[in-house]
């Protein structure tokens, strides 16, 4: 058990791009304040957002720490260890990977793929007395919980049998006794999730935990101590090797188990991997118009298990593919054993979505500046694929408005374009070839009747060169050199007039802003007066107390030295008499 | 009332809080209520005991438990309460 959700966010890596949003197949992530979380409620914890994070802000919840309490809490641990083994640890032996899991303390350790075996020999069954005519398997958890959450008119054929991993938990149990504890490594996030809900699934850890917990405990897995850890005894898997299950992290692999057992007949099947391609494949299909029974292997990840969320990337997918065939190759094709208890799929809370009416979506949209039909982009750069989506996610408070670009960028052409019209000075942009971009009306005003004339003909003067109006232009090109300073104030004479400038780089080397004032004007002149009048008085002031100092210093020094003399004569005096 | 037989300290001093505490003592409480302990464990906070460098600390009775995630406390709290009511 375990109350925090598999998947969260690292909220101070998280970069605000949007990218989760627009990958996750079922949108379950709600912005807040700029950061993209996770909605626990909506999430089917397929791990595809973990994958895809340029930030690495999307992390899996770490049960390491909790599988190594495990050890010292209970006798016997067990490893369910997942049939991906094969494809992720395909460069080392089994019976050397066996070995160094088991130097970490663990009792054994198990194939999941014995609980596949056993669902299969169990689904064999199931097709042979089956009525229904759709039969989608309930292997693979975040399938299972997509479709109940999504489409949930098909939950009813989603067949009631284990997943591989609670089927072998509980084989386990059966086999070892209740008191045991079971950790699953595998690929998988979304086995968090059954680890969760189901008793006699301790917990899951993923394959990158494994290796960190090795290389943490300095055990290499090419050359793990032979007969050390509590257990040291066999270093091959208990209490017997997995047969075709093995086959279960490939698409089709299922099917192809199954159809070992010679009970399952000639069942049509087919096999679908990925979220989209399930919502694709099932999506409007009526169950009760097909003409045979179908059995629909359903995987959430593309390809299968052995590319999950928690798999190492980069290595080449049909290399995984291939390695994996080669391990199962070698399995027996049938696996008879006594079953454990086979039915229980996922529990998953049922989703209470209140349509919104066209009137608030209408509302909504207008909020991010979409009054018609032809403002709603449907762009993607929210994240969601329409602007009815994201209006939709607004209004139950899982998205914001600032996510919207187009309506941003218009806010910021506004914003500067209200500036730039209602600011007394005058204000001219320019590019990097010294071109105007945008000036308003008061700067071509103060360049003279001739550049006003201009200005009414083409308002903004886009595309004018600067240095034929105005001398000014040799700052824009300071503040643009990229060595050059960020702003400069300058003042000059044109003419009659005396200016006083700013120039500020927007961009370095793209674009800068200049923003003048006549000095000339009343209400510059006025200023000018006051602090030119404020220097006076300070400078007068200050000479006054200069002259009051050498005053009062030469005064005193007189004294000093008439009184010395005066001494001196006195003193003769009464020598004299 | 009966005292209750045991006693829970968790550490409530900032490196323990920060470390993961302020979601223990969560998960603490809600363990607690859903298994209707209340009558016989007593929950209690407490500063900074010295032990931070392995944090965050809890104590069961004299028992220090130290390294406590979150992911952690439910198993610890299951395993612990129950040998003790045994």
């Amino acid at each position: 058990m375990n109350y925090q959700s598999p998947i969260y966010t690292e909220k101070t890596q998280c970069q605000d791009c949007y990218k989760c949003i627009r990958e996750c197949p079922v949108k379950a992530i709600c912005v807040e304040n700029g950061h993209a979380m996770v909605v626990s409620e909506l999430c089917v914890s397929c791990g595809h957002c973990v994958t895809v994070c340029p930030a690495g802000a999307k992390r899996v919840r770490d049960d390491k720490g909790r599988a190594a309490q495990l050890l010292t809490l209970k006798d016997r641990v067990l490893v369910s260890l997942a049939p991906s083994f094969a494809a992720e640890f395909g460069h080392v032996s089994s019976s050397g990977l066996v070995a160094a899991i088991k130097s970490l303390g663990f009792f054994g350790v198990s194939e999941t793929a014995i609980g596949a075996d056993l669902v299969s020999a169990q689904i064999a069954e199931d097709l042979a007395g089956t009525q229904g005519k759709l039969l989608l398997s309930s292997a693979c958890p975040a399938a299972v919980e997509y479709i109940k959450r999504y489409m949930s008119e098909f939950t009813p054929h989603i067949t009631d049998r284990a997943s591989p991993l609670l089927a072998h938990s509980r084989f386990l149990r059966q086999t070892y006794g209740e008191d045991i504890g079971i950790v699953f490594i595998g690929p998988c996030i979304a086995k968090k999730r059954e680890a969760d809900v189901w008793s006699s699934i301790d917990c899951a850890i993923s394959f990158s935990d494994l290796k960190k917990w090795l290389a943490d405990e300095g055990i290499d897995i090419k050359a793990p101590p032979r007969g050390d850890g509590p257990f040291p005894h066999e270093s091959s898997f208990i209490p017997f090797r997995a047969a075709k299950g093995a086959l279960y992290p490939i698409d089709g692999g299922m099917i192809a188990s199954i159809k070992k057992y010679p009970e399952s007949g000639g069942m049509r099947a087919m096999s679908v991997t990925g979220l989209e391609q399930i919502d694709k494949a099932l999506r409007g299909l009526d169950a009760e118009k097909l003409e045979e029974p179908l059995f629909m292997e359903l995987l959430a990840c593309p390809g299968g298990c052995i590319n999950g969320p928690a798999c190492s990337l980069g290595e080449p997918t049909a290399l995984r593919r291939i390695k994996l065939l080669s391990y199962a190759e070698k399995a027996n094709d049938l696996l008879r054993e006594r079953r454990p208890t086979m039915t229980g799929t996922l529990p998953v809370g049922t989703l209470v979505s209140i349509p919104h009416t066209d009137e608030e979506i209408r509302a909504g949209l207008r909020q991010v500046g979409k009054l018609e039909l032809k403002d709603e982009l449907n762009c993607g750069s929210c994240g969601y694929d329409t602007c009815h989506g994201f209006t939709a996610a607004m209004l139950e408070g899982r998205a914001e408005k600032t996510m919207c670009v187009s309506y941003m960028r218009k806010l910021a052409q506004k914003k500067a374009n209200g500036l730039i019209r209602a600011i007394p000075s005058g204000v001219v942009i320019c590019g990097p070839d010294l071109k105007i971009i945008e000036c308003n009306e008061n700067f071509a005003r103060l360049m003279g009747p001739d550049i006003l004339c201009m200005f009414e003909a083409k308002p903004g003067l886009e595309g004018a060169e600067l240095e034929k109006i105005t001398q000014m232009s040799r700052y824009f090109n300071d503040v643009m050199h990229l060595s050059g300073p960020d702003a400069v104030e300058h003042e000059f004479r044109e003419g009659k007039k005396i200016f006083q400038v700013s120039v500020f780089s927007i961009e370095k080397g793209e674009s800068a802003c200049g923003v003048i004032q006549d000095v000339t004007t009343p209400q510059i002149q006025k200023d000018r007066v006051i602090s030119q009048t404020r220097r006076v008085i300070t400078k007068n002031l200050a000479v006054v107390q200069k002259i009051a100092y050498l005053l009062g210093e030469n005064a005193a020094e007189t004294e000093a030295t008439l009184n010395s003399i005066i001494e001196s004569f006195s003193g003769l005096d009464e020598g004299g008499q | 009332m009966e005292t209750p037989e045991t006693l829970l300290t968790i550490c409530m001093g900032s490196s323990c809080f920060s470390r993961g505490n302020n979601l223990n003592v969560e998960i603490i409480k809600r363990f607690i209520e859903e298994r209707n302990l209340q009558a016989d464990v007593e929950l209690q906070g407490c500063l900074c005991g010295g032990n931070c460098k392995k944090g965050p600390n809890i104590r069961i009775n004299d028992e220090l438990l130290q390294g406590l995630e979150p992911g952690m406390v439910f198993d610890l709290l299951e395993h612990k309460l129950r040998t003790r009511d045994a």
